[in-house]
């Protein structure tokens, strides 16, 4: 059956959400919104909880189809085409800031010497393997891959709870610094975007409780970019943290695990799970790309389509590296054109598909 | 079957791409490992040394007594860091290992003129781990590592387990770059750095430098600097002796730290510093008769004694260095973080009211004194 479960969803919500994000949000944040970055965390985290709720109750009213296959009964033909050209071009444009960003952060502190195309062609295989073999091989891999991640991501932050500087992040709330904790809410958005990769996740009929759950899984998002953000805080300070382009890393690399002695250099753990999380993150949306080709191009073969994604993802990642501020820009572009693929385009066709009685 | 072949044989390319470590891929032999980085100021510039341990030689047993050295010194120097550090990489035969550094020593020379420089040159380098420990060292650079040399030990490691040993006594607390870093980047904020110093051929622990931003602002010696890290709160118990009568009487303390209290009104800043204080009795002659009003008298000597400790460190903190090390601005920054904002904390930091209240509660530990008859 190619229909994903509610657990499989919780993982690829997590891992997708998680995936680069998480080892640059704390800088912005502190930087945007003080010792007050719960706040916009949060009330985005509940935002988003409102939209994933949306994609799930479309899922769930068209069951074993994904979002193209019902957005030709609802929008017709032509509306469908266009949908699906534009989250073609979305998630390319994802998959070049995932990958470049990949290759940027492992070269700025692991791999120094070695160049950035090298990460992006030795990664291209991988998430490829995965695209290939479709919706349901994916979710049953990130089954596996979220509970070490989650485990691995635990490990590291409870113990940078307990040897961080818990002054660091007080006072939580300055009553006259919550405009500017509101005012920061726009710098969360790229941190939540990644739920519109359940529109290509066909659902099995019923699964009552898959809205409640993605909602809930949102928050808990949230509440992990929160215990992030803090902590690293706490490792690092919050003066201190805007300096690093990756302060996860740098958090992180202030932890040791002195009981533990295989785990003292808690940045190799990081770089073996977390980089794993990256790259499940980074399937996961090279899948949600060959999707909505593979249904715009049906006579093609689906390893041609695999192919070919590889090839554009990679030239697209060469040129962006060639490009000065190309992550600001991106980053620019995905805000904006997310919002349109994970809030817009779903409402629209629920209240289309309320409209005809489908959901 | 020939399908499983060709997906088997591409998962092992991968495998092995994977694991050459692409273009970063080096032996552990084409590397200095380095243990100790110490830097110092010259009439020319600056300069490097660098401990690099040895891979052959050493040993940590007694066989490793009278073998070939367990490290070598190479130093650089230039007008500029850039300078010294090209002249260091000309004197290293391999590639120097940063990532290995366990201690970072600052000679009182290069405090006193400024490590402001150098701490943004370390924060932007990823090689190096901001867990590694800092130091500051009176001795000329040769002296310490020759020290070293002779006793077949090495700077890096010998500086670190002193100071670890201190900490575990509650006699230093722990401080690497990365705190350096966060204190550099807070413009309220003053640092200490562990001192060390040869006694013989040892290294020792002896004080204290006293910094703001990347500036040394004096010198505190171990024994004057000793309830300073009662104040940063987290410490062992510690023993102490007060005099009584013609007593010596010894006691183990255990200090808890409350949160400091803080008041803010018309411009002035008050604190509070707030300890409560457990102690045990331990020993004391044997001839000496402990009753109720003597262990009463005893806990008010104590009380009495432990605040004046407990305000000579604040004076000092206030009035000789007007440095705020012992970390009142964080307080301060809890409870009113607007004003925070608008006070010039170098200037306000001297005026500040701080009162020390300690509260101490004396037991009799697990011993009976009696008088002897």
């Amino acid at each position: 059956m190619n229909t994903i479960t509610n657990r499989q969803m919780v993982f690829i919500l997590f891992l997708t959400l998680t995936s680069i994000t998480i080892v640059t949000i704390p800088k912005d944040m502190a930087e945007a919104a003080g010792v007050g970055n719960w706040i916009p965390l949060m009330l985005m985290a509940v935002l988003f909880g409102v939209l994933v709720t949306v994609i799930v109750r479309l899922q769930k009213a068209f069951p074993g189809k994904a979002l193209y296959d019902y957005s030709r009964e609802l929008v017709g033909k032509a509306g469908c085409y266009v949908i699906s050209m534009f989250y073609v071009l979305y998630f390319l444009t994802v998959n070049v800031y995932l990958a470049n960003s990949m290759a940027g952060m492992l070269k700025a502190n692991f791999l120094f010497e070695t160049p950035h195309w090298a990460f992006i062609a030795v990664g291209i295989p991988v998430f490829g393997y995965l695209a290939y073999h479709g919706p349901a091989t994916v979710a049953r891999i990130f089954e596996l891959y979220g509970v070490i991640f989650l485990i691995g991501m635990l490990v590291v932050h409870v113990n940078m709870l307990i040897q961080g500087d818990l002054v660091n992040i007080r006072p939580l709330v300055v009553p006259s610094e919550i405009g500017r904790a509101l005012g920061a809410m726009d710098k969360t958005i790229i941190a939540f975007l990644g739920i519109e990769v359940l529109t290509v996740m066909p659902f099995a009929k019923g699964r009552k409780k898959a809205p409640r759950v993605a909602f809930l899984t949102l928050i808990a998002v949230g509440m992990i970019y929160v215990m992030v953000v803090e902590t690293s805080i706490m490792m690092v300070g919050l003066h201190e943290i805007k300096y690093y382009e990756y302060p996860l890393l740098a958090a992180i690399r202030q932890v040791e695990l002195e009981n533990i002695e295989f785990l003292r250099r808690v940045d190799i753990l990081y770089l073996t799970i977390g980089l794993m999380g990256i790259f499940a993150g980074i399937s996961v949306v090279y899948l949600a790309l060959v999707e909505y080709a593979v249904k715009l191009l049906p006579r093609a073969s689906r390893l041609a389509i695999v192919i070919a994604a590889g090839i554009l993802v990679f030239i697209l990642g060469l040129l962006g590296f060639g490009i000065p501020d190309f992550d600001e820009m991106i980053v620019n572009v995905i805000t904006y054109s997310g919002l349109a693929a994970a809030g817009l385009i779903p409402i629209i066709l629920l209240i289309v598909a309320k409209g005809k009685k489908r959901a | 079957m020939h399908r499983h072949r060709i997906k088997i044989s591409i998962v092992l390319f991968l495998v092995m791409l994977l694991s050459t470590g692409c273009w970063d891929s080096a032996d552990i032999e084409h590397k200095d490992i380095t243990t100790a980085v110490l830097i110092d100021k010259t009439e020319t510039g600056y300069a490097f040394y660098a401990e690099i341990a040895s891979l052959v030689g050493g040993g940590t047993g007694e066989s490793s007594q009278g073998s070939m050295p367990r490290s070598q010194v190479i130093h650089g120097g230039g007008a500029t860091f850039v300078e010294a550090r090209e002249a260091l990489e000309r004197q290293s035969d391999q590639r120097i290992y940063l990532a290995s550094v366990q201690n970072v020593i600052f000679t009182e020379t290069i405090l006193y003129s400024g490590i402001e420089h150098y701490l943004y040159r370390f924060r932007q380098n990823p090689e190096y781990r901001k867990r590694a420990m800092v130091a500051a060292t009176g001795e000329k650079p040769e002296d310490l590592f020759s020290a070293a040399s002779e006793h077949n030990t090495l700077v890096g490691l010998a500086i670190n387990d002193t100071i670890e040993s201190l900490v575990d006594t509650g006699q230093l607390y722990h401080f690497t770059m990365g705190d350096v870093l966060e204190a550099l980047a807070c413009p309220c904020k003053g640092y200490l750095i562990p001192r060390v110093s040869l006694v013989g051929q040892d290294v020792a622990a002896d004080g204290y430098c006293v910094m703001y931003g990347g500036i040394c602002k004096g010198y505190i010696p171990i024994d004057e600097g000793k309830f300073i890290v009662y104040v940063q709160g987290k410490a062992p118990p510690f023993h102490y002796a007060i005099p009584y009568e013609e007593n010596s009487i010894t006691v183990e303390i255990r200090l808890k730290k409350n949160p400091t209290k803080v008041d803010y009104r018309d411009g002035q800043i008050k604190f509070c510093l707030d300890m409560v204080c457990q102690a045990d009795l331990l020993y004391m002659k044997d001839d000496f008769a402990m009753d109720a009003a003597a262990m009463e008298e005893i806990e008010e000597k104590l009380e009495r004694q432990l605040t004046a400790e407990f305000r000579n460190i604040v004076h000092a903190s206030q009035k000789v260095y007007g440095v705020d090390y012992l970390r009142f601005h964080e307080a301060f920054h809890i409870h009113y973080p607007d004003e925070y904002k608008q006070v010039d904390w170098k200037a306000a930091y001297p005026e500040a009211e701080i009162a020390v209240d300690v509260a101490v509660e004396l037991g009799g530990g697990n011993i009976d004194y009696e008088p002897e008859a």
